[in-house]
């Protein structure tokens, strides 16, 4: 299923998440570079678009307390739209060159949370995190369409949390080939969910 | 006599929201960035505000004017494309944020603002201005990614809205204009024309009820895919 000796690149990898899978994929045999989306970006992005990349991971873990759109201050956005959208389409883009250049078809998967799909909505109070979790599913789905004629696959998969990270995961992320039409929103296992 | 608030209504769609609703008899109050603007909207008939929706205290300035009046609707409609022929690769922090601000947090803003004055109008419609560049399922060619973000945002945020606020009896709808020719779209000649996209959003509003809330409801009354 893992061909080694893959180069899998996990930006989060300290997160649950992103060490479950750094985990398997060693496992596996391929050869995994960590990073963190707090880093600093111009920085990250040199160090790591030395080489080419098969798989580029986000797997964050940015959590953002609820409560009522009423007290909401336009300062505390900044973090959710920095974290969770900017930051990982910013990265994103800078290595497509390396993605392009794997030797197989390159996958750029963005982990995310069922829980911010439109139709499976957080409970009341979410502000601060799923529009912006939104807000990425749409810039990853231009990305997918944009890319896939350069061979490079961008996924976005809904993982609630490390208990799901399996090798289920890792053979939807080998065996999806995306469309022109662009991803689909996917559960670990591959099934299709609604965006 | 309905009553509703529509921000960014010096142009475009918002103004023709005005045009149509002062006729259809409702009581129309009317935001613009400037005195210009606003001595427009007043010329058209309705009660012209200054909002500038991406400074909180120009929200909180409007909210303070309005006081306790009642409102039936407000219609978050101010809006920027960005700058459409941005590259991806060349997308800015500055940018993003540029757009994001008027696109979707000054829009959950000013509704958060005039909840007060919506709990004390009948109809408790919360509306935002929704695109079809916001469906991610329908995005088939990418472009227009700060755009597109911050629409899809808007529409998260208005789902949070509705959850939160149904319990106050208030509808929180998102509208979709459709492809109009406006100064955002260049007056494209493909687009529909101004005054049948809105005068079929009105129709969407004249129907809507709590029952609608978390939607997003196209010009043509057809929900718009996520």
């Amino acid at each position: 299923m893992v061909r080694a000796p893959l180069h899998v690149v996990i930006v989060g990898i300290a997160t649950p998440i992103g060490a479950a899978l750094a985990g398997l994929y060693r496992n596996a045999g391929a050869r995994v570079t960590g990073s963190n989306i707090d880093s600093e970006l111009e920085v990250e992005a040199t160090r790591l678009a030395k080489e080419p990349i098969d798989i580029l991971i986000f797997a964050d873990a940015f959590t953002a307390p609820g409560g009522s759109a009423a007290k909401l201050k336009r300062s505390a956005f900044e973090a959710g739209l920095s974290m969770l959208a900017f930051k990982p389409f910013w990265l994103a883009n800078r290595h497509k060159s390396a993605l392009a250049g794997s030797d197989g078809r390159g996958k750029l998967v963005l982990m995310t949370r069922s829980a911010a799909t439109m139709t499976a909505p957080d409970p009341a109070g979410s502000y601060l995190e799923r529009p912006f979790r939104a807000a990425a599913h749409a810039l990853w789905k231009s990305m997918s369409v944009e890319w896939q004629p350069l061979g490079i696959d961008c996924l976005v998969v809904a993982i609630d949390d490390a208990t799901a990270v399996d090798n289920a995961l890792l053979a939807t992320i080998s065996d999806t080939n995306v469309p022109p039409a662009g991803c689909v929103l996917q559960d670990e296992a591959g099934r299709p969910l609604g965006w | 006599m309905s009553s509703i608030l529509i921000a960014g209504a010096s142009r475009g769609i918002g103004r023709e929201f005005v045009r149509q609703l002062l006729e259809k008899g409702w009581r129309v109050l009317a935001t613009a960035r400037d005195q210009a603007g606003c001595a427009a909207l007043a010329e058209l008939g309705a009660e012209p505000f200054i909002l500038d929706i991406t400074d909180d205290r120009s929200i909180a300035a409007l909210a303070a004017k309005l006081g306790s009046t009642p409102l039936d609707a407000v219609l978050a409609n101010a809006g920027i494309s960005g700058d459409q022929s941005m590259p991806m690769e060349a997308v800015t922090w500055a940018e993003m944020v540029r757009v994001m601000d008027t696109n979707t947090l000054g829009a959950v803003l000013l509704v958060a603002a005039l909840k007060p004055n919506l709990l004390a109008g009948e109809r408790r419609l919360a509306l935002g201005m929704s695109s079809l560049m916001s469906s991610i399922s329908s995005n088939n060619w990418g472009t227009q990614y700060c755009y597109r973000a911050s629409k899809t945002a808007l529409n998260a945020m208005w789902r949070s809205l509705a959850d939160e606020w149904r319990v106050d009896a208030i509808t929180c709808a998102l509208l979709r204009p459709g492809f109009v020719k406006t100064d955002m779209t260049d007056h494209n000649d493909r687009g529909l024309d101004v005054d049948v996209s809105v005068a079929g959003m009105v129709r969407v509003i004249e129907q809507l009820a709590l029952a609608d809330t978390g939607r997003c409801i196209g010009f043509d009354g057809k929900d718009v895919p996520w």
